[in-house]
């Protein structure tokens, strides 16, 4: 097991350092003067000329990247260039609110796919069935940020049962929180329904043709018990692996979703970056969130081996 | 043979019984089954149909123009004059949507096309040598799949600065691993045919054997991924309109135009709705006819 997991994390070495690579190139080629973001446009060229030699900005491209690599290496993300505050800071204000929303949709998307998919599976092609496979493709055409806008209009502008913005933290009052985050967190939870009820349902299909249910009901289990504990349960791994996959596309969605409801999360954060070109912060977001999701799938792939013992021995995982 | 009862292989005979007990769809089932395949498969065409003449006739179709500012018709309900109402400045909605499926369009055909021509060739190429040629694209494409889309397409919108052509170029990136990944799998399982044994054996070079040969053959799964990658592509184009970052204003754009929209929640809902509907559709019927593709094109999934 320590062999494995050692041999998992080692592979996403090199896929850690690529994604610095990227994050940094992106960043290098983003137009505009990092110095004079810094001291606005009526600088003198000898004050810029100054700043830039400070920043290290003149240095050649490999230095730079060095330089800034070392810097990360060190924990440290730089500083805003707009607010007068560290990246940390800034990411560590911002990504309870993206995480919050993240769990909390992730949540309601299990709560929906789990029975969707399991009855539409033990009941295919029946109305069951019909109903749980309409739903999940439904629920991937729609565009999130328009789903939400709708909900607003229905529970915040007709029926004002929540707010139409504003974001309470879960700390300071549990019951307002939950009223703010309810529909965000449905919008981007029924998002993600979708493929998890379709991945579920394939799955146990597929299961549920294999020998050794065959076997479970040949020796007299209970039809429950063959289900909870033979199909089920097989299935389920497959599925786990499908949520880490699918956790960018919710990072993703959270984005978008953060600025229809105006929750000052990391979405938020990257956009008015972009628009401030404040670029510390928006190297700082997309290397915490990327190297967030590798960390989030090195550890899916080593539940995953825990769960399945076939996966440590064997074939190397690709 | 001999009379002698053979013992039985235990799997053999679980594999006989598993056949048994599994019933045979019958014909009238199967046959539906095809029918609702070509049923999604059509209704999906023609919905991408009607939205194909919005695109080519909209000056046709679109009553009114849909930039022209009209003051003396602000924000008004749907009507007989305005099928889905105005908007802030007094523009016709209903033109405006006709007249959004052209940016929409514009920017997922050359973004999809701009991922088919450097992901299916990165995939093709990887699956076709193996070795350390594959292990360096594979890696490369974990570390942009590491990225959440819109993320990345935020980041790239950062160095263009936003716009109809950078939204197209970020598009285009994030669908690259996509097909790449596709396009290698293909290949991988395509290769080990003998018509590629033979057509290397009479010399054929190997961009020949890739794009005359093995290419053609591995068709099925790439029409199928581009078709769904334009409704991945229409998602994010508009996603990332309604941010700000994509076609500007006073272009139509269904994006756009619900960023408008939301500041009107309480006074004009309706603007709200119908360039969400349009994405709606447009998304559906791509996925639609991507799924009914990919079940026509594999016998052997009779609809999972």
């Amino acid at each position: 097991m320590g062999n494995y997991l050692l041999r998992r994390l080692l592979q996403g070495v090199p896929v850690l350092f690529l994604i610095t690579a990227i994050v940094f190139m992106v960043v290098y080629f983003i137009p505009g003067d990092a110095a004079m973001v810094v001291l606005g446009q009526s600088a003198t060229p000898e004050r810029l000329e100054a700043m830039r030699h400070r920043m290290g900005l003149d240095e050649p491209l490999p230095i730079r990247y060095g330089l800034w690599l070392k810097q990360i290496a060190q924990g440290d993300l730089g500083q805003s260039l707009v607010y007068q505050l560290s990246v940390w800071t800034l990411i560590g204000r911002a990504f309870p609110i993206t995480l919050y929303l993240t769990l909390f949709s992730l949540l309601i998307a299990v709560a929906i796919a789990l029975p969707a998919g399991m009855l539409a599976a033990l009941k295919r092609n029946s109305w069951i069935d019909l109903v749980a496979t309409t739903w999940a493709f439904l629920g991937v055409s729609i565009p999130g940020f328009w789903l939400g806008i709708m909900l607003l209009i229905v529970f915040g502008v007709k029926l004002q049962w929540v707010p139409l913005s504003g974001y309470v933290s879960p700390f300071d009052d549990v019951g307002a929180s939950l009223k703010t985050m309810i529909l965000p967190s449905f919008t981007l939870g029924v998002f993600l329904s979708g493929p998890l009820t379709r991945y579920l349902r394939s799955s146990m299909l597929q299961t549920m043709s294999q020998e050794f249910v065959l076997v479970a009901r040949a020796k007299g289990l209970a039809e429950r018990k063959v289900i909870a504990r033979h199909i089920l349960r097989n299935s389920l791994i497959p599925f786990v692996t499908v949520i880490g996959v699918q956790l960018g596309y919710l990072i993703g969605g959270a984005v978008v979703i953060e600025n229809v409801f105006a929750l000052p999360g990391v979405g938020d954060l990257a956009v008015s970056a972009i628009g401030n070109r404040d670029y510390p912060v928006i190297q700082g977001v997309v290397l915490v969130v990327a190297a967030g999701f590798v960390l989030i799938n090195i550890v899916i792939d080593v539940l995953y081996a825990i769960l399945d013992p076939r996966i440590r021995v064997g074939r190397g995982a690709v | 043979m001999a009379t002698t009862l053979e013992p039985v292989e235990q799997t053999g005979l679980l594999d006989a019984t598993a056949r048994l007990r599994r019933p045979r769809r019958t014909l009238v089932a199967r046959m539906l089954a095809g029918a609702v395949t070509w049923k999604t498969f059509t209704l999906g065409l023609l919905l991408i149909g009607v939205f194909l003449l919005c695109v080519v006739f909209a000056p046709v179709v679109a009553p009114y123009d849909p930039a022209k500012p009209n003051f003396k018709a602000l924000l008004q309900q749907p009507s007989g004059g305005h099928l889905f109402g105005t908007d802030d400045k007094g523009r016709d909605i209903f033109s405006r949507v006709v007249y959004g499926t052209r940016v929409s369009f514009k920017i997922a055909v050359v973004s999809v096309g701009l991922a088919t021509l450097v992901g299916l060739p990165l995939g093709l190429f990887a699956g076709f040598y193996g070795g350390l040629i594959d292990a360096t694209i594979s890696r490369l494409v974990d570390a942009f799949f590491a990225f959440p889309p819109i993320l990345m397409a935020i980041a790239i919108l950062a160095i263009k600065g936003p716009g109809e052509q950078s939204a197209i170029i970020a598009i285009g990136l994030i669908a690259i691993p996509e097909f790449a990944r596709v396009s290698r799998s293909a290949m991988i399982a395509e290769k080990e045919n003998e018509y590629v044994l033979a057509a290397r054996s009479i010399g054929a070079s190997v961009p020949r054997i890739i794009f005359r040969g093995i290419l053609p053959n591995t068709l099925g799964p790439v029409v199928v991924l581009i078709s769904l990658g334009f409704a991945f592509a229409i998602l994010n184009e508009t996603a990332l309109s309604f941010l700000g970052l994509g076609a500007q204003p006073p272009t139509p754009s269904w994006g756009a135009d619900l960023a408008q929209a939301r500041r009107y929640i309480r006074d004009a809902p309706w603007l709200s709705i119908f360039p969400g509907l349009a994405i709606f559709f447009l998304v559906l019927s791509l996925n639609l006819t991507g799924d009914g593709l990919r079940d026509l094109m594999d016998p052997r999934r009779n609809r999972r």
